[in-house]
């Protein structure tokens, strides 16, 4: 019955150039409940950049949703929000 | 150290925009227009004043992205495709002066202490009663500070048990180790280059964005166009700064045109072999120690304002100059450009070596994104010249001084000075005079090493992992 929620973060050299390095350390920022209930994949890109509708980089998805400016809060929050 | 900023991305966004426009062979005709893309007439956030402001901004920063001196512009009208055209064509390289963006600098109030509206005005009254100045008073049951008697000494912030003073600094004054940066009289940053070691720090510390270098991107660019032998030199500090491996980095950067791309760790073996040597020598005739000579702000630094440690300095070449040697000794027709995190370096290249060109991981990481070079997807290089554990651990703090330890048999007692602050300054002041506890003395002017440098792009935890997997 947990709920699963399915972390994608960009590690394209653009993403990775416009601050997603501190993106890496996500599971590190995860508490053991969460750990069991995240998967994180990292992915050279998330076609998100292509359009600026979209936002500014670095770019995540949680649950396919897509994260602009992508912090690790911003992306815990989500993830918390996806599993409510 | 650097952490990830509003002021870094916009610039790194213009980086891009930039580099794509070169690539498209558009930069004549496109370039006047990325100021407006960037503040567009229906922009919903503007930080500062105006979008037409705004625009101003990225204008300079594009003619400093061109190589030009900003303080140079007569014309205001003249455009960015005449000042694209004019670097196109030009022989000369940039200098190594760093160039402030008047516009953008916000002429920060002059460095205080003030009391915030947390000042319960208590009845013990610490911050009055033990003011050397005498410049603290009570009005309306809160304290207030004479700002013409004060003396920043911030005993006042000290004593206070609420916490309701606070310093306000100038913030690239205060980053700024050898007070090179100032105010003009209306209020602008300007820069004294009889005192700047061109470290870099006032560039990261400025929260506008308002001090920037020099690019040399066109003349590289303009150079391989031309099928002249340019050849990347990748500082050591470039692991970790993209999330690949070495060599997958190196392939991207070959890709982009290079005639060859060359690790500077080959040359930080031979100043390690070098240095070695000299130490030894220096440490049997009895000298009582001898610094690095690596880090270019750090001799910057020795030459302009601290004579007496000149002495000291190590006569070796950094890893650059012995890297740039190699090349020319190879390719005697090769255009050599060193890739790095520094600052300095673009000084050093310019005043103290026969290195052509510098360019910074931002710029490199600009052109492979305007190339849509993914290097996790990339080829990897065969046959490259691999340098040792000891020449690639140069990149971060303590990484020389174990090189050199590695190298020789005699009693290495060594004091690492990791980061040009406030207080390292003074103990460099006191080995100027001949007083140091150790007999070999590693300066690196960025807190960390080179791998937190004023122009890397990784987070420095993830940087520091990714090297220490060479190492």
């Amino acid at each position: 019955m947990d709920k699963k929620v399915n972390v994608k973060i960009c590690i394209g050299t653009l993403c990775y150039v416009m601050g997603g390095s501190e993106l890496q350390l996500l599971e590190e920022h995860l508490n053991d409940d969460l750990k069991k209930r995240v998967s994180i994949e990292g992915t050279t890109c998330l076609d998100y950049c292509h359009n600026e509708d979209n936002g500014k980089p670095p770019f995540a998805s949680v649950n396919g949703k897509c994260i602009q400016r992508a912090s690790i809060t911003k992306i815990i929050n989500q993830i918390k929000k996806e599993l409510e | 150290m650097t952490y990830t900023n509003g002021a870094m991305l916009i610039k790194r966004e213009i980086f891009n925009r930039f580099a794509k426009l070169y690539y498209d062979d558009t930069l004549e005709t496109e370039i006047d227009k990325i100021p407006l893309i960037i503040s567009p007439k229906n922009k919903k956030k503007v930080v500062r004043c105006c979008i037409y402001k705004e625009r101003e901004i990225v204008k300079h920063r594009l003619i400093s992205i061109l190589g030009h001196t900003i303080s140079d512009e007569m014309d205001e009208l003249k455009r960015l495709s005449e000042y694209a055209s004019e670097a196109k064509n030009r022989t000369n390289t940039p200098d190594c002066r760093l160039n402030i963006i008047e516009e953008a600098c916000s002429s920060c109030q002059k460095t205080s202490y003030v009391v915030t509206n947390h000042c319960r005005g208590c009845m013990a009254q610490p911050c009055m009663l033990n003011c050397p100045k005498d410049s603290i008073s009570f009005k309306n049951g809160k304290a207030s500070i004479d700002t013409n008697t004060c003396v920043n000494c911030g005993l006042c912030k000290k004593v206070c048990p609420f916490h309701a003073i606070i310093y306000t600094p100038v913030p690239c004054e205060e980053s700024c180790p050898v007070d090179a940066i100032s105010k003009d009289e209306y209020g602008i940053a300007k820069i004294d280059e009889d005192k700047c070691i061109h470290c870099g720090k006032c560039m990261t510390a400025c929260p506008y964005g308002a001090v920037t270098e020099k690019s040399h991107l066109v003349d590289v660019l303009e150079g391989i166009k031309r099928g002249e032998k340019v050849v990347a030199m990748i500082a050591p500090a470039i692991i970790g700064q993209f999330n690949t491996d070495l060599n997958k980095i190196m392939s991207g950067i070959k890709s982009l045109g290079f005639y060859d791309v060359v690790e500077v760790a080959i040359g930080a073996d031979l100043t390690a072999k070098h240095e070695s040597e000299e130490f030894t020598e220096l440490m049997e005739k009895g000298d009582k120690f001898m610094t690095t000579s690596c880090c270019p702000a750090y001799v910057e630094l020795t030459d302009k304002h601290l004579d007496g440690l000149k002495q000291y300095v190590s006569s070796t070449p950094s890893p650059m100059v012995f890297t740039d040697n190699l090349v020319k000794s190879k390719h005697t027709d090769a255009k050599t450009v060193f890739i790095g995190p520094c600052v300095a370096k673009r000084s050093e290249a310019q005043n103290r070596s026969n290195v052509n060109y510098v360019l910074s991981f931002e710029e490199i990481g600009a052109l492979l994104i305007a190339k849509n070079i993914e290097l996790s997807n990339i080829d990897i290089l065969e046959n490259q010249e691999e340098p040792s554990a000891n020449g690639r651990g140069f990149a971060q703090s303590g990484g020389v001084a174990s090189a050199i330890k590695n190298t020789i048999n005699i009693e290495v007692n060594e004091i690492i000075i990791n980061g040009l602050n406030k207080q390292n300054l003074r103990i460099l002041k006191q080995m100027g005079r001949g007083k140091c506890s150790g007999n070999f003395v590693e300066v690196m002017a960025c807190e960390e090493g080179c791998i937190a440098g004023p122009n890397t792009i990784s987070d420095i935890r993830i940087a520091k992992r990714q090297l220490n997997k060479y190492l």
